[in-house]
């Protein structure tokens, strides 16, 4: 169903300490893709070294090494791979390394829905597919013959940087990140979604640093709005206490780019904003693959969808 | 201590003394019957004395038979079961009795002699005088002499039987008249008066001689003696009831010194049970906290392991069940089935829709288990309670249905920063509680309105109910009205606890058959506090177990 250019099927690769679960993912799969799975981290980096799947979907709670730093591995040696976390139970460490260090594309819970899981692995190889895409397109780009149109391309960004906008309703807390940043790029802070919203329309910003709560209310919904509109933003929460679930739902429907605990560390801060700015100038030279993430983000289910947030997005954006 | 033993012995001594009979009343009255007896036969004899004098003959044997009895009666007061002759106080005037008897025994004896000489004068004075006057009338001679010897005879009668003859002048007038007409009647009337003066001085001595005064003696002692005795005995009882009553009032002053202390006794007492009370409460209040956030941490724990462990099975198994239905879809739609294998596969597929949806149901229940016990959730958050009823009442579905129908009046509510799992706890606890206290069928009324800047939220039962006495207790951790083993007690008092962590107040109003309402107040406010238990270590909930 879902092929690359080569025409062969996509290459999934499955990891789980329980033989069945292997099994059954690869019952439903093995059809349409090319499956392999392993028992545990040090199995599948060992198949890693002359095989590339395109999606590699993890067990977190294994023996040995945990989901979380198989995806870290994965990540550093094989960014190109969309990495899928599966996981029984919201372990918020695991999450949170998930996020930071595996960039991971989504956590899918068990037991998970066939449907679902389907739908999550099609949009994961899309996005591989897309990413290799863009890579390839980023080689061809460093060949002396397009180095003229690459450099064309990054010259501006260069000349008018992005901004970050910060979000936080604590005063002291917005106070200390606006220090903390200290002027590197433009930076605009905003105490509410409102204040935020007309700040990101009158200007050109590149990474939104947010609290999770804003309004007594998760900004997930927020993010997922906005990624519709500007998908090329990059995304930085902090939150004081973490929340296993909100922080799942950040990335299942929001793509959140990295989470920082409060209280920050001003190396980290500095360190993930500009990463995100880079992020952000590679997501503005590939609209493509921007919109291709906003593209493949799971909806937010109907009880957690906050539609008084969704209608003010738009409401702000649009008119 | 020593006042006491001491008021202890006088009175036992007392008691002792009052009731303390020396002598024998029993005996002592015996002996009093026997000296009367004794008596009485010494009357006897001296009443035989005094008939012995009157007659000439024959007499003195009654006079012996009254001695005979007499003697009886002394030997019997000699007795040694009567005790007189052993008691060293009657012994005297017994013996000095006795030996009194003795000699007028004696001298009766005595009597008998010169009793017989005077009778036997007597007659032969008598035979002389018929004599005589036989002759006088033979002779004819004069009536003066034969009176004058009438005479003698009668004057002789009086000397003989009067004790103190007052005619002995007269009868020797008589006598010497006669001697000369009738010498041998003089003589025998001298040999008579002889006689009689001869005897008479026996009988005073005889008479004198009875020991009457001794008997009385005797009497008269045994008799002051038992009196002595009921004297003593009589002042030893009054003396013991003085003194009883001087310790009665002793020890009435004591009581009411006692009851005075024991009065103040209590107050202290009271005050420290109070205190005691009061003390253990906030204790318990304590203990209850910790056991909540043990309880909660305990539950967490569990649950996540819990759902780990069945989410992987359950997550192979839904998925195998679902693959296999799609495949035999597949398999159906593209074999030639025959009827008997059209109905197999309808079959199979309705028994793998069943099998989904049982595993679909575990993983509800395994999630509404995760999110309920979850600590780990932010309390940023604003939430709206009516939210939280409607989660609660979702868990407790299973409880509620078919048997209880519920009746929800919402009004729209602002939403308040809280801990929503706590509140969640809250909400689900009383919804509990409710349904267990309704037996068969009932409902329960949840409602939510916005009183000024509170929020009111109204969950009523229609079940048992309850008395004043519980109601005053329900909130208090351990207290339960289940049996022993089916309740914590701690449900309402962590209910009561959330409350309060969050500054709202929940009270109970029931009556017994009346059901219950339990009023939740919250505040609108953002509080400024951090919420109680919810902020425990999160990651104790996420920590990987080894």
């Amino acid at each position: 169903m879902t092929e690359l250019s080569e025409s062969r099927p996509a290459r999934l690769l499955f990891v789980d300490d329980e033989f069945r679960v292997l099994v059954s993912l690869k019952s439903i799969f093995r059809s349409q893709y090319e499956v392999r799975t392993a028992n545990g981290g040090a199995q599948a980096l060992e198949l890693l070294r002359d095989w590339t799947p395109d999606v590699i979907i993890s067990d977190q709670r294994m023996p040995g090494m945990t989901g979380a730093e198989l995806l870290k591995q994965v990540a550093e040696r094989l960014p190109q791979v969309t990495r899928v976390l599966l996981t029984g139970y919201s372990d918020l460490e695991a999450i949170i390394s998930s996020i930071n260090e595996g960039e991971i594309f989504r956590f899918v819970s068990k037991p998970w829905r066939r449907d679902e899981l389907i739908d999550t692995i099609e949009a994961a190889v899309r996005l591989t597919a897309e990413n290799r895409q863009a890579a390839a397109e980023a080689a061809e780009a460093t060949t002396p013959a397009a180095a003229g149109v690459a450099s064309a391309a990054s010259q501006p960004a260069d000349s008018d940087e992005a901004g970050v906008l910060v979000i936080d309703p604590d005063p002291g807390e917005r106070a200390n990140l606006l220090q903390t940043l200290n002027g590197a790029r433009p930076t605009f802070a905003a105490s509410s979604v409102g204040e935020a919203l007309s700040l990101l329309q009158e200007n050109r910003i590149g990474t939104v640093i947010t609290e999770a709560v804003i309004d007594g209310e998760v900004v997930t919904s927020l993010v997922n709005g906005l990624r519709q509109l500007r998908p090329e933003l990059v995304y930085i929460v902090l939150t004081r206490q973490p929340d296993a679930q909100h922080m799942i739902d950040l990335i299942n429907h929001g793509q959140v780019y990295r989470v920082l605990r409060k209280p920050l560390n001003a190396g980290l801060l500095r360190g993930a904003v500009n990463m995100a700015s880079r992020r952000h100038e590679l997501l503005q030279t590939r609209p493509d693959q921007a919109r291709r993430i906003t593209l493949e983000l799971a909806p937010i289910p109907v009880e957690r969808r906050s539609t008084g947030m969704l209608a003010r997005l738009r409401q702000l954006l649009h008119v | 201590m020593l006042a006491v033993l001491g008021s202890l012995l006088v009175l036992c001594a007392l008691v002792w003394k009052s009731q303390q009979r020396p002598l024998d009343e029993a005996l002592v009255t015996r002996q009093l019957v026997e000296i009367g007896h004794a008596a009485r036969s010494l009357e006897a004899v001296q009443q035989a004395l005094a008939d012995a004098r009157m007659q000439r003959d024959g007499l003195l044997l009654e006079l012996d038979a009254r001695q005979d009895s007499w003697r009886a009666a002394d030997q019997r007061l000699q007795a040694p079961a009567l005790g007189l002759a052993a008691d060293p106080a009657a012994a005297g005037s017994l013996r000095r009795y006795l030996d009194a008897a003795q000699t007028a025994r004696r001298q009766i004896e005595g009597l008998h002699e010169p009793q017989q000489a005077f009778v036997a004068a007597f007659d032969a004075l008598g035979r002389q005088a018929e004599r005589a006057i036989a002759e006088l009338v033979g002779s004819g001679a004069s009536d003066a002499l034969r009176l004058q010897v009438v005479s003698l005879m009668d004057e002789m009668a009086r000397y003989a039987l009067q004790a103190r003859p007052d005619n002995g002048a007269r009868l020797d007038g008589l006598i010497l008249a006669l001697d000369a007409e009738l010498p041998e009647l003089a003589d025998a009337a001298h040999r008579v008066r002889a006689a009689k003066d001869r005897l008479q001085p026996v009988y005073d001595g005889i008479v004198g001689a009875l020991p009457s005064a001794a008997l009385a003696d005797l009497a008269e002692q045994r008799q002051a003696g038992l009196m002595l005795q009921d004297l003593n005995a009589r002042r030893y009882t009054v003396a013991l009831a003085a003194f009883a009553g001087a310790l009665l009032l002793v020890f009435g002053l004591i009581g009411l010194r006692l009851q005075g202390s024991l009065g103040a006794l209590d107050a202290i007492n009271a005050n420290l049970e109070q205190q005691v009370e009061q003390r253990t409460a906030e204790l318990r209040m304590q203990q209850a906290h910790l056991i909540q956030s043990e309880k909660l941490a305990s539950l967490g724990q569990m649950v996540a392991g819990v759902a780990h462990e069945i989410n992987t099975p359950l997550g192979y198994a839904f998925s195998n069940v679902e693959t296999v239905k799609i495949s035999l879809g597949e398999y159906s739609a593209q074999a030639k089935l025959d009827d008997d294998g059209q109905e197999r596969m309808v079959e199979a597929d309705v028994l793998l829709e069943d099998a989904m949806h049982g595993l679909g149901q575990i993983d509800e229940l395994v999630k509404s288990l995760k999110n309920f016990s979850r600590m780990d959730r932010s309390h940023t958050e604003l939430f709206d309670l009516n939210e939280g009823l409607d989660t609660a009442l979702k868990i407790c579905h299973n409880q509620l249905k078919d048997r209880i129908t519920v009746e929800r009046d919402y009004a729209e509510l602002p939403r308040i920063a809280c801990a929503p799992s706590q509140l969640n706890q809250v909400f689900l606890n009383l919804l509990n509680n409710g349904a267990q206290a309704i037996e068969g069928e009932g409902s329960i009324r949840i409602s939510s309105r916005l009183d000024g800047d509170m929020i009111e939220i109204i969950i009523q039962d229609s079940g048992c109910g309850m008395d004043e006495e519980t109601a005053a207790h329900i909130f208090e951790p351990f207290f339960t009205t289940k049996p022993v083993g089916e309740g914590t007690g701690l449900g309402l008092s962590i209910v009561f606890r959330i409350i309060e962590d969050h500054r709202g107040t929940v009270r109970v109003q029931s009556a017994p058959g009346e059901g219950a309402a339990f009023i939740i107040r919250l505040p609108v406010s953002e509080p400024q506090q951090r919420f109680g238990v919810a902020d425990f270590d999160a990651s104790a909930l996420t920590a990987e177990p080894a």
